[in-house]
This record gives C-alpha cells, structure tokens and sequence, in this order.
C-alpha cells in the first residue's frame, strides 16, 4: 500500500514503533526542537506533537525520516531492510520514474487565507533551536517553483524562516534548482512564484531534497511517482500557475520579492553547525495559505547525526545520484556510500581502479557538477575489496592505505557558506576545497612482490580451509 | 511592563548609541504566537540597559547571545522589512 500522505506514515510508523504521539503539552519555542534534537541523536522514533502551547489543534511531527528504518516504511520496504538494500532500491525506483496525475480537489485547500488574512504566526512554526534567526516554518518541506523559460518545475528543500506574519525568508543557493529558477526570474526582473509546501507525503520529500541534475531527465514529482510505486496527485495552487501534492498538510503560497534582500539565519544546519552568517537573503511575500483539518507541520532538527537530511538528502539521494554521475562518466566504480555520520560532506568511492588517478577523476567528476558542489568535500576512494557501507573496513583502509603524503590531495572549488571548516570570508564568497584520502594501492606495485597481503579470513588462507573452518565452526563450540 | 526584544550584530561595537533604525524581533508581545516577529523600527538605543524603559538583547551572527542587554525606546514603527537591492550586497554566493 503505497504511502500516499503523512497520516497513512504515521500509521504505519505505529505499527513498527517507529512513532511516539506525545499528549503532554509541549512549547514550540525550542522544547520540541529540543526533544527531536534528543531523539535524533539518539536515533530514537519519530514524534508527534499533539498538544502545542498557542496552537490546539494544531500537530508537529519531528524527525519523519531520521532514521533508516522509517525511510524503509516510508518506500513500503520491510522496516529492517539493511541499509545497502534501501540505497539500492532508492537508485532503482530513481530510474523507474512516474508521472503524475492532476486532480481537482485536495485534501490540502481544506482551509484557505488569502490576502490581508494571511498570517504566518497562525501555524505553530518551531524555533527549532536556541538561537536561531526565527522560526523555521520550514525545516522538511518543498520549495517548487517554475523555469520562467521551459516551465519545468523544481521541487526543493530550502529552508525558510517567518519574518512577520506575511514575509518568509530564506537561503536557496545558486547552484541549486531552485536559485537557478530565481536567477532567470530576476533576470527578467519579475516575481518568482512559488509554493512552500509542508508535510506532503514521505516520499515526495524525498525526492524535493534529491540533487537531481540536468542529466537525470526526472523531475521531482516523476521521482515521486517512483518512490511511490504509482502517481503523486497534484493539484493546482490557489494564488500562483503553481501545481503542489494535494495531500500535503500545509501549502504556502506567494512570490519572491525581485530584487529585495532581508537579513535571514543564522540556522543549526546538517552539518552539525550553526556556521552560515545572518546576511541578506531572498524575501517571500506570502498571497496565500491552505491547510488540511488538523495540519500536522513537519520539522527537521537538523544538527548532529543522525537527521533526515543524513539519511535521505545524504544517504539516499546524494548517494544515488552521484552514482549515476560516476557511471555516466565511465569511471569503473563498484559502489558509492555518502554515510550519515559525513553529514553530506563525506563520499566513500570503491572502484576496480584499472587506471592511475582513477580517485582524482572520481572528485573531478562530482566537482564538476554544480548540483554536486556540497557533496564530497572528503572523498575517500577504497579498492574493490572494501565495503562503503561498512565503517570500520573504511577506517582501516584509510589508516593502512592511504600514503600519509601522496594519498591526500587536495583540490579548489566551490564553497558552501554552510561549512564550518571554512573561514568566514571564505564562507562568504564561495571559496572552499575538496581533499581526496586515495586509498588504492599504486597500479604499478608487483602483486608479487610488492603488493602487501590482506591479513584476513578471507584473503589469507585458502579457500578450502576456510570451508573446513566454517564447516566446523559449531564442532569448536562456537555459536 | 518591561518589553524585551533582540537585534542580531556582528559585534555590539557595530551598534551606534542614540537615534537608530534597525530591525528588532519581539520577545514578549502581548500575543506569544507573534514572538521573533521582526519590526522595523525608528528607536535610541544605549548599552545601558536602565537609559530607556525596554531591553534590547545583542545576538551575535551565529546567534551566541551577548551577556548583556542594551535598553530601547522604540519611536516610530516604519511599517516595513529592512530591505537592501541585490547590488547591495556584496556576498555572492549566499
């Protein structure tokens, strides 16, 4: 039964326990953020907020897809799928995409403010953390919008904070698809519309924070169809030539204001650190807000791993397309892993290496992207023998592979102003780096004579031995 | 009652004492659901937090708070969001 809204996930999440429903009353003013910060760091299950202060009737549920076990629900996968077989199936269903089907009527123009009735403090937007620039109405969402040239559509997830009750700010990135909408846009010196919507179905969330390049002919909603199984309804918006999910919880509509900044942020990002500076950025003015009875907002705590982002921007999304990148440039890869833990910062690359400098191609590759910019900024590329999904083989491939002086190279590039390792400056003009840990032993290495041996169960004993020892592995009397 | 409201600066030696505009959020208005909403607004502002009747809280741009409030006497709600054009600004990639 594919998993067509938020309500139908939490009642699958109850079956698995994956999601607690919290009746006590909880402030939307950092105790929620709180709380799912915890439970992210603990990857504990979901909540579900269902007595807000200032907001009855109101709900929050925080940290959908902060773990691997409710991305598997949410693809209508078995709740403990291994990880490696999500990945996979998420690579699959992204070249598997559907189209979507238009309907009428939805559930999410069950309600409606237009005009000077719109108010954005009407809705229980978290402060997610301490601190933070304002109140993230939109922490796992998608921001869609259309190319004023080709009418295609972008479905991302670029977060936004409310200003007052009909201004929203926030970052979108140029090398985004998004910010590349808003280039030509501004261009031509017309408001963008857009559609912020909230609390859609998993897997459309999924697919808005995917990094779908220009070379994966799929959009958004065709991802989502995918994810899915079968079509993602849409349904036209109420103020905007704008089509959103019709099953979302919340959808906010308006414009980006052309050529006006407001200072936005500072907000507690995926990488573990509230690093972006409060400067100047893209202000929306809001025309429009619908909403399902009783809407559910979803937030994200993003922060340390593990959140959503780690899991689906990351681990699922990131991974898959740059796997497709790699292949599509004929690089002789075996598999791609982006590990939670690496925040989205972190690709781990197994290849046959059947040329040198095969590592360096893998990080010319992805840095070539625009769309892949924040992807890889360490990139650890490991022989064939070693499993990406598998931490500590990685480790121990770095620690006795890697030649401390000829295996790290490092790289110019773009910058992210969310890194944290950057300076400030650097930071604010986009000036950043990548650093390869090239942990392939040199082709030109005898394999006789000066390739070292692999001191494991399997590589160093024959492998007949090997079936004697495991055929009489109880005999010993181990379990 | 004494309001409360905060301003974010990369350094509180940024701020100009006396007659300033700037943007503020509301920390304790009379509708909780308005707090952190921004106003731009006409006001003189002092590092002493006892020369105007409402305190101003400095966060820094990573939102450290500054240990010690300045005071604020708000005359004039301009009714607006502080906006700067895009030449403006020199940052270009955020």
């Amino acid at each position: 039964m594919a998993i067509i809204d938020n309500r139908r996930f939490i009642t699958e999440l109850e079956k698995t326990g994956d999601v607690v429903r919290v009746g006590k009353e909880v402030d939307w003013d950092c105790e929620a953020g709180a709380i799912v910060r915890r439970l992210c760091e603990t990857e504990g299950p979901a909540a579900l907020f269902e007595n807000i202060r200032d907001y009855p009737g109101h709900r929050i549920l925080g940290a959908p897809l902060a773990t691997f076990r409710r991305a598997a629900v949410a693809m209508g996968l078995p709740v403990d799928t291994p990880v490696r077989e999500i990945c996979w199936e998420f690579e699959r269903r992204l070249k598997s995409p559907i189209n979507p089907t238009i309907v009428a009527n939805a559930p999410c123009q069950e309600n409606l403010l237009l005009g000077d009735a719109v108010d954005l403090t009407l809705f229980p937007a978290p402060m997610v953390h301490d601190g933070d620039g304002g109140r993230y109405i939109a922490s796992w969402h998608a921001i869609i919008t259309k190319d004023p040239e080709t009418n295609e559509y972008n479905w991302g997830m670029y977060r936004q904070m409310i200003h007052d009750e009909k201004h929203l700010g926030g970052l979108m990135l140029p090398g985004s698809g998004g910010g590349r909408h808003r280039a030509k846009w501004e261009a031509r010196g017309q408001p963008m519309p857009f559609a912020t919507v909230i609390g859609a179905d998993p897997c459309s969330m999924m697919a808005a924070c995917t990094p779908l390049p220009p070379e994966i002919p799929t959009t958004e909603a065709q991802l989502t169809g995918g994810l899915l199984g079968q079509p993602v309804e849409l349904v036209g918006a109420k103020t905007v030539d704008l089509e959103v999910p019709a099953h979302a919880e919340i959808v906010i509509e308006g414009y980006l204001v052309p050529d006006a900044l407001v200072e936005e942020g500072p907000f507690g990002e995926f990488t573990g650190y509230r690093s972006s500076p409060r400067v100047p950025r893209g202000l929306f003015r809001v025309t429009a807000i619908t909403w399902r009875n009783n809407p559910i907002l979803t937030m994200s705590n993003m922060g340390i791993p593990q959140d959503d982002s780690h899991v689906v921007t990351a681990a699922l999304g990131a991974r898959a397309v740059i796997k497709d990148r790699l292949e599509r440039m004929g690089v002789p890869i075996v598999d791609v892993y982006v590990p939670p833990e690496g925040v989205s910062n972190l690709v781990i690359v197994s290849t046959r290496k059947p040329y040198e400098h095969v590592a360096d191609n893998i990080v010319y590759a992805m840095s070539a992207s625009p769309y892949l910019t924040i992807y890889g900024l360490v990139t650890i590329v490991v022989d064939e023998d070693v499993d990406p999904y598998d931490w500590k083989q990685v480790v121990h491939a770095i620690a006795s592979k890697c030649h401390p002086l000829k295996g790290v190279r490092t790289f110019p590039s773009i910058g992210n102003p969310l890194t944290p390792s950057l300076s400030l400056e650097e930071r604010k003009w986009g000036r950043g780096g990548k650093m390869l840990l090239d942990c392939l032993w040199p082709l030109d290495w005898d394999p006789e004579t000066e390739k070292p041996v692999k001191s494991s169960f399997k590589a160093i004993y024959p492998p007949a031995l090997q079936e004697q020892v495991l055929g009489n592995w109880q005999e010993y009397g181990f379990e | 009652m004494t309001r409360g409201y905060d301003t974010f600066c990369d350094t509180p030696m940024d701020l100009k004492e006396g007659e300033v505009t700037l943007a503020l959020r509301q920390l304790n208005p009379d509708d909780r659901r308005k707090k952190y909403v921004t106003r731009y607004v006409r006001a003189f502002i002092s590092p002493s937090p006892e020369a105007y009747e409402d305190l101003l809280w400095l966060r820094y741009q990573r939102g450290r708070l500054h240990p010690e409030p300045w005071s604020v006497r708000i005359v004039e709600e301009l009714g607006t969001l502080p906006t700067r054009r895009v030449a403006e600004v020199p940052l270009v990639r955020t």
